[in-house]
C-alpha cells in the first residue's frame, strides 16, 4: 500500500496500490498467466482493467504531465489568469504562478493512464471561429518558488518583458503545453519558464510567448514528445 | 533524294510542314505529360486523388487535341467538316452530360470551398438529411446518417444546399430555459444554476456563463441558461445538463410548476 505517492520509478513484484487520494486510487499485480494487471479504481468502483504483459519485475513511472488528457483532449494550451501587474515601459518583472497537472501512469516511457486531481477547467481564448480552447487556472503571484500541492500543482517560472513605450497591464498569459515534458522532485513538480513579450505589431498590442527551459533542480520526465514552444497572444492580455 | 512533297489522302504536303507537323504533335505530347507532372507536384497535396485524376485527364487530351488539331492546320488539311460534326457531336455530349459535369465542378468548388470537411457532422436545412461526411468523392458526396444510414447527395446540390455544421468551430454555446415557480427567489436559483455551471468541468469558464430570469410568463418564471463548450461535447453535455439541473432543483427543493390557469368569473367575483 502506496499513501505518500511521490513521482518517479517503482518496481512492482507482486502487488501495489496507489492510493492518490479519497476517491482514486489504482492496484497493479501480477496474476496466475505472469503477466500484470492494472487497476483503476473511483470511489472503490472498478472503472477500467488493463493486462500489462512483462514476464520481469514490472518497472511503473508515476510523474507529472501536463494537463491535456482529463476528463477529455479539448486544449494544447494552458492559460494562466493573475492579478493585473503593471509594467512601466521598457521593463522586465520574474514571478512564479502555479499550474495544474495530471499524473501519468508509464510503463517503459509510455502512459498508459492519467489522472487529474485538481479543479479543472477550459476557456475559450480568442473567437470560436479563430480562438483556441485552453485549460485555465487562477494563480497566484509569488516571488519565490511556491508551496505546492503534492500531485496537483506545478510551479512556473513567468518573465514578463514591457518592450513597447507604454505603460501596460498584463492579468494572463496563454502558453503551449501539448508535448511539453516537466520535471519533477518528490511530490513537487515544475514546469519550463514562459517568456511573455508585450510588443506593438502595427498598431496592435500582443504578446509574444516562448517556453524556455528552467534549471529546477530536478528530474525531466522526458516522454520525448514533438512540442511548439511559442504562441502569438492577440486577443487580449 | 527526298521528295519536296507527298500525298496523304489527296493533299500534296510539303516534306519540311510534314516534319513540323510532326514536331507539334511531338511537342504536344511532352508538353501534356509535363503539365500533368507539374498538377500532381503543385496541387496533388491540396485536392483528393480521384480530382486529381480526372483533372490530369481532362489536361492532358484537352492539350493533345489541341496540338494534333494545330498541326492539321499547318498541314493545310481542311477539316471544316469534322469540326462541324465533332461540334454537333459536343451538343449532344454536352446536353446529355450536363448533370455530370455540373456534379464534378461543384465536387471541385467543394474542395475549394471547403464549407465541410471529413467526419463533419451537419445537416442540410430543408432536407431530412442530417449525420456525419464521410467521402466527398468527384461527383457525389456521402454522409452517414446519425442512426446509420448512407445517403448519397449529388455534388450539385450539396453544393448550393444551405449546411449547418456543427463542428466547424471550436466552440458552440448551449441554452435553454428552466421554469420556476413565483415563490422562489430568483437570485437563489440563479446561484444554484451557476454554481453547477462552475462545477462542470466541461463547461467553459469564458466566455462565462449567463443565467437571467428570461421572462414572467403564465404559470411561471422562465430563467434562461447559457453557457460555451467544446463542439465535439455539445450534444452529450446538452443531455447530461439538463439532468443535473433537475437533480439541483429537487436537491435544494426548487419547484417545475405545471401549467396553471385561474379562471374568474365577474358576476359571481369568486375564482375557481
Amino acid at each position: 500500500m502506496i499513501n505518500d505517492i511521490k513521482y518517479g520509478q517503482y518496481s512492482i513484484d507482486e502487488k501495489a496500490v496507489f492510493t492518490l487520494n479519497d476517491h482514486n486510487r489504482f492496484v497493479v499485480y501480477r496474476n496466475r498467466y505472469n503477466s500484470y494487471v492494472y487497476e483503476k479504481y473511483e470511489d472503490e468502483e472498478l472503472k477500467e482493467s488493463k493486462l500489462i504483459a512483462s514476464e520481469d519485475t514490472l518497472k511503473m513511472d508515476i510523474l507529472p504531465i501536463t494537463p491535456i488528457n482529463v476528463p477529455g483532449k479539448y486544449a494544447s494550451y494552458m492559460m494562466l489568469e493573475f492579478n493585473p501587474i503593471i509594467l512601466s515601459p521598457k521593463s522586465s518583472f520574474t514571478c512564479y504562478l502555479t499550474m495544474p497537472v495530471e499524473i501519468g501512469v508509464c510503463v517503459d516511457n509510455t502512459i498508459i493512464d492519467t489522472y487529474s486531481l485538481g479543479y479543472t477547467k477550459y476557456v475559450l481564448y480568442g473567437n470560436p471561429e479563430r480562438g483556441i480552447i485552453c485549460r485555465y487556472n487562477k494563480s497566484n503571484i509569488y516571488e519565490e518558488i511556491p508551496h505546492l500541492t503534492p500531485l496537483i500543482d506545478a510551479a512556473v517560472r513567468c518573465t514578463l518583458i514591457n518592450n513597447t513605450d507604454q505603460l501596460k497591464s498584463i492579468s494572463k498569459i496563454v502558453y503551449p503545453i501539448e508535448g511539453a515534458d516537466m520535471y519533477y522532485k518528490d511530490a513537487y513538480a515544475y514546469f519550463d519558464g514562459v517568456v511573455a513579450t508585450i510588443e506593438t505589431k502595427f498598431i496592435v498590442d500582443i504578446v509574444s510567448v516562448e517556453v524556455k527551459e528552467v534549471e529546477w533542480n530536478a528530474n525531466k520526465t522526458r516522454l520525448g514528445k514533438q512540442f511548439k514552444s511559442s504562441y502569438i497572444m492577440e486577443w487580449g492580455f | 533524294m527526298l521528295p519536296d512533297a507527298i500525298n496523304i489522302l489527296g493533299n500534296e504536303i510539303a516534306l519540311s510542314n510534314l516534319i513540323t507537323g510532326i514536331i507539334i504533335i511531338a511537342s504536344g505530347f511532352i508538353i501534356a505529360t509535363l503539365v500533368n507532372q507539374l498538377i500532381k507536384r503543385v496541387l496533388g497535396k491540396y485536392i483528393p486523388d480521384n480530382i486529381e485524376i480526372v483533372l490530369k485527364r481532362i489536361i492532358y487530351w484537352s492539350i493533345i487535341t489541341f496540338s494534333i488539331i494545330s498541326a492539321l492546320s499547318f498541314l493545310g488539311i481542311d477539316f471544316t467538316g469534322l469540326l462541324l460534326a465533332g461540334g454537333i457531336a459536343g451538343i449532344i455530349i454536352g446536353f446529355a452530360t450536363q448533370s455530370v459535369v455540373s456534379n464534378l465542378i461543384s465536387g471541385l468548388f467543394l474542395h475549394l470551398d471547403k464549407p465541410v470537411k471529413i467526419g463533419d457532422p451537419i445537416e442540410i436545412v430543408g432536407s431530412d438529411i442530417s449525420g456525419r461526411i464521410v467521402d466527398i468523392t468527384a461527383f457525389s458526396t456521402r454522409i452517414i446518417t446519425f442512426d446509420g444510414i448512407l445517403v448519397r447527395v449529388p455534388n450539385d446540390k450539396f453544393f448550393t444546399s444551405q449546411l449547418r455544421n456543427f463542428n466547424a468551430y471550436i466552440a458552440r454555446r448551449i441554452e435553454f430555459t428552466m421554469d420556476i415557480t413565483y415563490d422562489q427567489d430568483i437570485n437563489i436559483v440563479k446561484e444554484i444554476i451557476s454554481n453547477l455551471l462552475d462545477r462542470h468541468q466541461k463547461i467553459l469558464a469564458q466566455p462565462k456563463p449567463i443565467v437571467t430570469a428570461w421572462e414572467l410568463a403564465d404559470s411561471s418564471i422562465k430563467i434562461n441558461v447559457r453557457a460555451w463548450i467544446p463542439s465535439s461535447e455539445w450534444f452529450n453535455i446538452r443531455i447530461e445538463l439538463l439532468q443535473l439541473l433537475k437533480e439541483e432543483f429537487d436537491k435544494h427543493g426548487i419547484e417545475i410548476p405545471f401549467p396553471q390557469m385561474t379562471i374568474w368569473f365577474g358576476k359571481s367575483n369568486q375564482a375557481i
